[in-house]
Order: C-alpha cells, then sequence, then structure tokens
C-alpha cells in the first residue's frame, strides 16, 4: 500500500511538472501569466468525484482525453464558459472579434480545444517520461454539459474497480484570475500496477 | 417548505416526509430510480453507477478470485439498487404492485466511452428496467437515453417527478 501511495504521489508530481510547462507555453501564447492556484492528489470516493468542479450542475465546456499503453486512465479539463471565452479571446484575439455574433460556440471550442491539447500533451508526456512508460492518449473531444454529468460518466471506469479513485486535481488561472480552468487527472487504480516494474 | 435530500452516487434514500424532495444531480450515464406508493406517500430514489454486481472487481484490484464479498453500496448497481429500494419500501408497508415508478438519465455524455458490451448509459437502463420487472414493478415512465446530463427530483409529498436538462430545461414526467 504504502508503495502504491508512493507510484501515485509520483504521478501527482509529474502530473503537476507537466502542467508547469504548459503554463509557460500558455502564458507565452496569451502574453499572461498563468498560475497554479490548487493542487491535490488523493484518494476520492466515488461520490464526491462529481463535486470536485464545484455544483455538479454548473455548466462546463470540457476537454476529455482518454489514454491508454501502460497506464489507463481519462484527463478532463473543465472551462466555465465565460471563462472559455476570454481564454479563446486572449488565444486568438484577431479572428475572435468584439461582437457576440463573431463569438461562436464552435470557434470556443475549436480554441479551448488548443489549449486542452497544450495541457493534455504536457501533463501526459511528462508523466510518461517520469516513469519511463508508454502512454497513448486519443484526441480528444469537447463536451459542453453539467460538470457533475461529466465527471460522474467518466466514473463508470473507476466504479469496476472499487469505491474509491485516484484523483490529481489542478487548477490555472490566468489574468488576474478573469478566466481559469480545471485538470483532473484519473490514472486507473486497477491498471496502475503494472508500471511498478518501470518505476524501480 | 421543502426539504431537499441529495441521492449521491451509488446513493439510495428514501423519506415518507412530504416536505422532502430527493434529488439525484447531474445523472450522465447514471440512472436515477424512483418508487413512490401513493397509500403510504413514501418514496425512494437511487443513484445507479453500473449495470450489475457480478461485473465488479473482486478483492478491489480485478485480479481477484472465488466468492465477490457483499456489496457495500447497493445503490451503485442496477441489480442491487433496485433490489434495496424495494425492500426499502416493503420495509415500511409498501406494495410492489402499486408503487409508481420512475427512471432518468443513462445517457452517452462522452463521444467513444464505453465498457465492454456497450455504452454505460444504455446498458444502465437495460438493467434497471430487467431488475424492475423482476421484481414485479410496473413499467417506468422515463426520460432517459439521449446525450444530456439530467437532474431528477423525487417530490415526496406529491409523487410527482421532474427531470432537469441545460439544453431542455424541467419538465415533469
Amino acid at each position: 500500500m504504502e508503495r502504491k501511495a508512493l507510484e501515485y504521489s509520483r504521478f501527482y508530481e509529474s502530473a503537476v511538472q507537466g502542467l508547469e510547462s504548459a503554463r509557460e507555453l500558455l502564458s507565452a501564447y496569451t502574453g499572461r501569466p498563468l498560475r497554479l492556484v490548487a493542487v491535490r492528489s488523493d484518494f476520492v470516493e466515488l461520490s464526491k468525484v462529481p463535486l470536485l468542479s464545484g455544483s455538479p450542475e454548473d455548466v462546463v465546456l470540457s476537454s476529455y482525453v482518454t489514454f491508454s499503453g501502460d497506464v489507463e486512465g481519462q484527463l478532463l479539463i473543465l472551462f466555465r464558459p465565460e471563462s472559455a471565452e476570454k481564454l479563446a479571446n486572449l488565444m486568438a484575439p484577431h479572428v475572435f472579434g468584439p461582437l457576440a455574433d463573431q463569438r461562436s460556440p464552435a470557434l470556443i471550442e475549436s480554441l479551448i480545444g488548443e489549449i486542452a491539447n497544450i495541457v493534455g500533451s504536457a501533463v501526459l508526456n511528462k508523466v510518461a517520461d517520469g516513469f519511463g512508460i508508454k502512454i497513448v492518449p486519443v484526441p480528444p473531444v469537447i463536451i459542453r454539459e453539467m460538470a457533475g454529468a461529466v465527471l460522474s460518466s467518466a466514473m463508470a471506469y473507476a466504479g469496476l474497480d472499487g469505491d474509491s479513485t485516484y484523483v490529481a486535481y489542478m487548477k490555472a488561472t490566468l489574468d488576474k484570475e478573469q478566466a481559469s480552468f480545471e485538470i483532473v487527472f484519473l490514472p486507473r487504480v486497477a491498471k496502475l500496477q503494472g508500471t511498478s516494474h518501470k518505476t524501480e | 417548505m421543502r426539504n431537499p435530500l441529495v441521492v449521491g452516487l451509488a446513493e439510495v434514500k428514501w423519506s415518507v416526509l412530504p416536505e422532502d424532495v430527493l434529488v439525484a444531480f447531474s445523472l450522465g450515464s447514471c440512472v436515477g430510480v424512483a418508487l413512490w406508493d401513493p397509500v403510504l406517500r413514501a418514496g425512494v430514489l437511487a443513484h445507479v453507477m453500473l449495470p450489475s454486481s457480478s461485473r465488479r472487481a473482486v478483492n478491489g484490484n480485478g485480479k481477484g478470485s472465488g466468492q465477490a464479498p457483499p456489496v457495500e453500496k447497493p445503490g451503485k448497481y442496477a441489480d442491487t439498487a433496485v433490489e434495496y429500494a424495494v425492500r426499502c419500501l416493503t420495509a415500511i408497508g409498501a406494495e410492489p404492485s402499486r408503487v409508481t415508478v420512475w427512471m432518468a438519465g443513462g445517457a452517452h455524455v462522452i463521444p467513444g466511452f464505453k465498457l465492454r458490451g456497450g455504452d454505460i448509459g444504455s446498458l444502465n437502463i437495460q438493467a434497471v428496467k430487467d431488475a424492475l420487472e423482476r421484481h414485479g414493478l410496473p413499467r417506468p415512465r422515463e426520460d432517459t437515453g439521449g446525450d444530456y446530463g439530467r437532474t431528477m427530483k423525487l417530490y415526496v409529498g406529491e409523487g410527482r417527478v421532474t427531470v432537469y436538462s441545460v439544453s431542455r430545461g424541467e419538465k415533469e414526467i
């Protein structure tokens, strides 16, 4: 059990290092400093996971990535709609006009997908490098839905393994906290043990 | 004065208090199942996460063998949740044949996300319906499937159920 906890804490450290890389890149893209404001890593009771992002009924734009390889799991990046719009504007002010009808949901989702790609790739690459393992992500999908519905649906795999799951949760804010996003990293508990021989 | 009681993931809650509203927030692939007895004016709501307790991992790591331990959270699986919900109501004198049944949820919120055997929402819906039939319960009124999340509320004093979704607002089923 101690060994497993140690491996999880190393996962978390690697994920945070990955987020640090993404932070630098996104700060350069947007011209604004990005800050990590909340990071935690723990085993969480399944019933608590839909509440990770606050009210489960709050609508979020979620980038959802599954990954396989030496470790299976999921990575979700959650954006409140108003934050998504601000971030999209900062990412591409030349295509993101000042008028409401120039802010199409499709354009916002496309730009959010780019941010999610940067963050997701950085986190997963750092974890893979840190452990010397192979992680194969599938291209992300963007979902606009209640946060609790997305998180509880993602929990189904974890539910097969037990009544709690490991969660690494991180939050990043940009531009004096006017825009933020959350990262929920869910490596699958039952599939993590296979990595131990590669972490010696 | 309403008194909301949140029924979290894998939980089952029941009430006989007319002011209570049993609420399952943000059902995605999960299914909410509500039973209500019109004579006792008692209701129960389960927040089902997975279709069958027989598919769960033994010893928590998926590699165990032998007899599975008792299910600690009966609300987690469709088969055990419906059984537990029926037990809750019959324990206080409800008659299964006269209860009203509702179900909501079972959506395919995350494109491409599946368990072996299909998408989890559809598997959950079918598993709940099978369990209801096994227990001789009436056919449910339902708002299930699709690709969107729902919040389900059972108003215990009135015996009515509403379903809310972001794209469709709130409606009674």
